[in-house]
């Protein structure tokens, strides 16, 4: 997981894996996102593997987000990610209900 | 997403395997004409189980075909339709099936098959042709739906509390992994409860701070239900609730995520995973909790023991010497507790196989046109599971040849004025400490005249050869030798009863037939109860430790030289007002004792066919359990040996082999080691380095290795990759009638190897000598395409190491006969000394003679 600054958005770029291995970095990541304190953009379209651990610190990163006041925007969420979020009840929360 | 579902998959295809026995068995003994409920739900229960186990993991073509199946026996459970012949075989063709699919899961490779679409296909016709059952029309059926409609009134669905623990992740235990296995089943809700989620600065995220609630439909069993969360998630982690109607709108009327199973749900992606853990893993014992609870308990107590010694050892003074001596008997006494449990958790039931034959019989009858019944017996007879492991291919040929060759025709047998019905009886039990397998048959029979004529014809015997008729039965164990008119896809090829012999013997068993014409046969298989651990009674022999199973001991008598006689040069001893014939083990084994007078030995009395032996010994030792050792590991099978163990003084100990010697005494089995038939030696000795080649095109091959000995002052080297270590000789036991270069077994840290006298084996000319000196003993690997062995050569000393180049070595001069060429690779001249470089490889050949 990584993330680029353009012009006034984060782009937060999810990569094929995200879960409990990796889980410290990936916090890391998301809390620098957010004291940039823009727009933020998680770009999730390659993301095919996500485990309840990474899907939990999504939805404490979307709820430091709302109180912040900063949006978070999905783009082009994976098959993975909308499958593993309906699975564990999280779609609504997490922004990701199909409209 | 991880999902660590794969850890339960080998018991699932277990577990399914053991399910498919059940269905099977019902199957054979199903009698249409009065069809029997509690069979017809065995079977439906298998059906339903291995549904809903299957789809668990993602197996949906056998979750699909067992659906399938399902359907159709729910029309026979519920009366619309009869089970008929035609049912029966399509039903065990889905048994093989299903198997075949599980075995291929097993291996790693897709369940999918054509066998089980067509078997789809077929069910789904004879469903389309099946009357509807009266209850039709719930998809999900419950094998326990009749008690279940009593409550299903008030009952509208069920719920789940699901709190993971808070280091669920840490452990593997992937939350989702439960919600993935619950999709298989009608979840209505789902609930996610994040109340106790910290604010982002404050997360550990390593740690589970969510909760869920999950609602399932009221079609779905608890059965279903527990099931999976068996599988799934550790007991403290749910609760399952039935759910009223009330309290079911009370929960439709708040706002919650719905899901449905998606067939392309992440479990998919889960399956090759799985497959690929199970591959390559030992085979495994599925254990009682209550057994690893003893385990646990005995291991605790241990732990206690060892530290109450420690602390006694620690400052320790003559006044702490009993509770010293308490410490260690406490020990003692859980240690061996210790081996009873790890004991009883490898001895499982023999029906693990049994089961496995009433199919087999089914078919081949079925096949052959023959009316058979297998009635079967003492299938809750424990073994040891590597023997059980070992006999299942052994056994399977008996019965097979039992219903081939021995059970004749309906038409036959009515000619002969049987019973057109065949009937083959297995049996198992346990006697003197053996398990006895016994196949009889009331066939055709072992046709004697035949077999001889064909023993004759294949130049096994000669014309004039006089055979008991036990002898000539033991023919049909030659290699090669059948009397079958044609070979046939069942037996006939007349290698099977030669390695059906040579299974059973390998694992320390024997086979006896008996047959009469027309009347039936017998097979009678002994086979030991365990190869591991064995309670014992030590004996001296000459000055020599020999072990008996205790179990094998009838008595042990001190000898009183009134009841002594003899009649033709046989001694016989007077016990219990019968005569016992007496068997000198020392002669058979040829060790010297101090004096013949048999005045105030002893006997261990042994039974045998109802008949008793007094083995002869100088003393009598302690009794203790010991653990087997093979020697066959490293050496090879020696008449009247059954193995080795390690005593507590490192030393080594040959094992008696009760019945072998009792055979010997009676010339049934030769006395001298018959050579195997090693065809595999490497002739070439340069091949048995495997990476001889790769150093060769590296050019580090021109130099050999070669580790410089003395023995009897002159210098023998071998080529250094081909030694182990080098240790010094150390209680050396000997061997009985073995060649005289072998000097006995030596303990190289648990693991027993052969040593030999080098001198004798490259001269044949005896050591002189006997000094107690301990030696050093340089042990080798000894590989051949097939085996890998250990042997210790005892040599005089070390000398030196040489880097000794392939063009010095010069082939022996064809003038020197003094020594076995073969075992000579060559000549090398080195610093104005002439070393001999064994050729090692081929000891294989000279450690069987």
């Amino acid at each position: 997981m990584d993330y680029i600054t353009i012009n006034d958005h984060i782009v937060i770029h999810c990569g094929t894996s995200l879960g409990i291995h990796s889980i410290t970095a990936q916090m890391e990541t998301l809390n620098k996102a957010l004291s940039i304190q823009k727009t933020l953009i998680i770009d999730a379209e390659e993301l095919s593997e996500i485990d309840t651990a990474a899907m939990q610190l999504f939805l404490a990163f979307k709820n430091a987000a709302a109180r912040q006041n900063i949006a978070i925007q999905w783009r082009n969420p994976s098959k993975t990610l909308m499958q593993v979020s309906a699975l564990l009840g999280m779609q609504e929360q997490l922004g990701l209900s199909s409209k | 997403m991880p999902m660590d579902i794969n850890q339960f998959l080998k018991t699932f295809i277990e577990e399914s395997f053991e399910l498919l026995g059940d269905m099977e068995e019902a199957l054979i003994t199903f009698k249409i004409e009065s069809p029997d409920p509690e069979k017809i739900n065995c079977i439906f229960r298998t059906a339903h189980s291995l549904k809903s186990s299957s789809n668990v993991f993602g197996l949906n073509d056998i979750s699909g075909f067992a659906h399938t199946l399902e359907d159709y026996l729910d029309t026979v459970r519920t009366e619309a339709h009869q089970l008929d012949q035609r049912d029966i075989e399509y039903l065990l063709k889905s048994v093989d099936c299903i198997r075949e699919a599980l075995k291929r899961v097993q291996n790693n490779q897709a369940e999918k098959s054509d066998c089980l679409e067509n078997l789809n296909s077929i069910f789904h016709e004879l469903l389309k042709q099946a009357p509807c059952p009266p209850s039709s029309g719930i998809k999900e059926k419950n094998p326990a739906r009749t008690p279940l409609k009593k409550t299903i009134k008030k009952q509208t669905g069920w719920k789940i509390h699901y709190h993971p623990r808070q280091d669920s992740f840490l452990n593997n235990n992937e939350p989702s992994r439960l919600f993935d296995v619950l999709s298989s089943l009608i979840i209505t809700q789902i609930e996610m409860d994040d109340d106790d989620l910290p604010l982002f600065a404050q997360l550990d995220p390593t740690q589970c701070y969510l909760r869920w609630t999950i609602h399932l439909n009221k079609a779905v069993s608890k059965n279903q239900i527990e099931e999976i969360l068996e599988w799934s998630t550790n007991k403290d982690e749910v609760d399952l609730i039935s759910v009223d109607e009330e309290s079911a709108q009370e929960k439709a009327s708040e706002p919650a995520a719905t899901v449905k199973k998606s067939p392309e749900g992440p479990k998919k992606s889960a399956i090759p995973e799985t497959a690929a853990s199970s591959k390559g893993t030992p085979s495994s014992i599925r254990v009682g909790i209550d057994k690893i609870d003893d385990l646990m308990n005995i291991v605790g107590e241990l732990v206690i023991a060892q530290s109450a010694l420690s602390q006694i050892m620690h400052n320790f003074d003559i006044r702490q010497l009993e509770k010293l001596v308490d410490g260690f008997n406490y020990l003692e006494q859980n240690s061996r507790r210790l081996q009873d449990s790890i004991m009883r958790i490898r001895m499982i039931p023999i029906e693990n196989i049994f089961k496995r034959f009433p199919r087999a019989v089914h078919d081949l009858a079925n096949q052959l046109g023959k009316k058979i019944e297998l009635n079967v017996f003492g299938e809750n007879t424990e073994l040891d599971k590597t023997v059980i492991e070992k006999i299942a291919d052994p056994l399977l040929h008996l019965i097979r040849n039992a219903v081939d060759h021995g059970i004749e025709t309906p038409a036959v047998r009515e000619k002969l004025g049987k019973s057109a019905t065949g009937v083959i009886r297995l049996e198992a039990y346990q006697e003197n400490g053996n398990i006895i397998i016994c196949i009889s048959d009331d066939g055709a029979g072992i046709d004697l005249d035949k077999v001889r004529s064909h023993a004759i014809e294949r130049g096994l015997i000669s014309d004039h050869e006089e055979l008991t008729n036990e002898e000539i039965i033991r023919l049909i164990m030659q290699p090669g030798f059948s009397t079958a008119e044609t070979v046939t896809s069942i037996s006939g090829r007349g290698v099977g009863m030669n390695v059906v012999q040579k299974n059973i013997v390998d694992l320390g068993g024997d086979i006896d037939m008996q047959s009469e014409k027309n009347v039936g046969t017998i097979m009678k298989l002994r086979l030991p109860l365990t190869l591991a651990i064995m309670d014992c009674q030590l004996v001296k022999i000459g000055g020599q430790v020999f072990i008996f199973p205790l179990i094998a001991i009838t008595e042990i008598i001190q000898i009183d030289s009134a009841q002594l006689t003899s009649i033709n040069e046989k001694e016989l001893y007077c016990l219990h007002q019968h005569y016992i014939p007496i068997i000198k083990i020392n002669k058979i084994f040829n060790v010297p004792v101090d004096t013949d007078d048999l005045s105030n030995k002893f006997l261990i009395v042994v039974e045998r066919d109802n008949q008793f032996y007094g083995l002869l010994c100088d003393e009598t030792l302690s009794q203790r359990q010991i653990v087997i050792k093979n020697i066959e590991d490293n050496y090879q099978k020696i008449p009247g040996i059954a193995g080795a163990t390690i005593l507590s003084d490192d030393s080594t100990a040959l094992i008696v082999d009760v019945n072998a010697i009792i055979d010997i005494d009676m010339k049934r089995i030769p006395i001298k080691i018959e050579a195997e038939n090693e065809t595999e030696v490497i002739e070439d000795q340069q091949a048995s380095h495997p990476n001889h080649d790769a150093a060769l095109l590296n050019g580090l091959d021109q130099y050999l290795p070669v580790l410089g000995f003395v023995i009897n002052e002159h210098e023998y080297g071998v080529d250094m990759q081909d030694i182990m270590e080098i240790c010094l000789s150390d209680k050396i036991t000997p061997l009985p009638n073995v060649s005289s270069y072998i000097k006995g077994m030596m303990n190289l840290r648990g693991m027993l190897i052969p040593i030999i006298d080098l001198l004798e084996w490259l001269s044949f000319e005896k050591s002189t000598d006997q000094s107690k000196v301990q030696k050093p003993i340089i042990t080798l690997y000894i590989k051949s395409k097939t085996k890998q062995r250990i042997v210790g050569f005892m040599v005089d000393a070390l000398s030196d190491t040489y880097q000794v180049n392939h063009n010095q070595i010069r082939a022996i001069p064809a003038s020197v006969q003094s020594v076995s060429r073969n075992k000579i690779r060559g000549l090398v001249h080195i610093e104005n000394k002439i070393i001999t470089l064994l050729s090692v490889n081929n000891l294989l050949l000279h450690v069987n003679e």
